[in-house]
């Protein structure tokens, strides 16, 4: 039986969240991702970053929860910030038209100056 | 017309049999399986000797066809299998079929297939826009026992292979 899952870190920068992801993001992964991703929303935080350079596949099931995260942030004026997607997770994007709602960089330090940018003009969010 | 001698292996959870023309799985309807699935198919369009873009194209399709089938097919249905057949049509095409015990899909495809707007926060409702999106055509058969979703791809990088 197929038992790959993923691991997942939650670490900071410049006090941002930054989800680490490694591994593949489809429906059977998809619940221990959205666990992941709800405990850094839950720290709070108007921005979080989502490492996706050792994400190696992600299916729709997957922009489901990136999609309620962004649902959950955005009254505290935040959102969510991928860097390092491959090729076919951007082509996904692309297709669905989410790279419109979501940050997309190529690296991790562009998409922490988005988030400090972003941040720095929205109002201070309500603790 | 082709010839095929699969070669079986079967273990306790799945059945499968390939040539260099042909694969066939199934196993049990679960998420867990999924990642098995999409491994073989991958190794199937590589002995196709596929370019990447068209293989994960493929892949993202062939993954979400099976998510579907297990989401919303075969509900009353003890231990259900998820079948997947992949055949190799000419050197440039492949056919997969994503099979499940039940209606597996929403009978009118135009509904299907309508991508929601990008700033719904909509958590379902894309995949079937992705698929055909990413392959040339979908079918999607149905015997009221049986729900097959048919996609054809042809290469579109590195014909000349």
């Amino acid at each position: 039986m197929d038992t790959m899952r993923i691991e997942t870190t939650l670490r900071h920068r410049d006090e941002v969240p930054v989800l680490d992801v490694v591994g593949e993001i489809d429906i059977y992964t998809t619940p221990q991702f959205k666990e992941a991703v709800s405990a850094a929303i839950n720290e709070n935080k108007p921005a979080i970053i989502i490492n996706m350079t050792q994400v190696t596949y992600m299916d729709s099931s997957g922009f489901g929860t990136l999609l309620s995260a962004t649902k959950r942030l955005r009254p505290l004026e935040g959102a969510l910030y991928l860097s390092g997607c491959n090729e076919a997770i951007q082509r996904m994007l692309q297709i669905t038209r989410l790279n419109t709602i979501f940050g997309v960089y190529e690296t991790e330090d562009e998409a922490l100056t988005a988030a400090h940018s972003e941040m720095s003009a929205a109002p201070a969010a309500a603790v | 017309m082709y010839s095929y001698s699969p070669q079986p292996i079967h273990s306790d959870d799945h059945s499968e049999f390939a040539d260099s023309d042909h694969l066939f799985l199934q196993v049990p309807a679960m998420p867990e399986q999924v990642g098995l699935v999409r491994r073989q198919v991958a190794d199937f369009t590589r002995r196709q000797l596929w370019g990447v873009d068209d293989a994960d194209a493929l892949l993202l399709a062939v993954g979400e066809a099976c998510n579907n089938a297990i989401n919303y097919g075969q509900k009353d249905v003890l231990d259900p299998l998820l079948t997947v057949a992949c055949s190799r049509l000419s050197s440039d095409e492949l056919r997969v079929d994503i099979s499940n015990q039940g209606n597996g899909f929403h009978p009118d495809l135009d509904v299907l297939a309508r991508l929601p707007e990008a700033d719904e926060f909509a958590t379902h409702g894309r995949g079937f826009c992705l698929i055909t999106a990413l392959v040339d055509s979908v079918e999607v058969l149905s015997d009221g026992v049986n729900t097959t979703v048919r996609l054809r791809k042809s290469r579109t990088v590195g014909k000349n292979l």
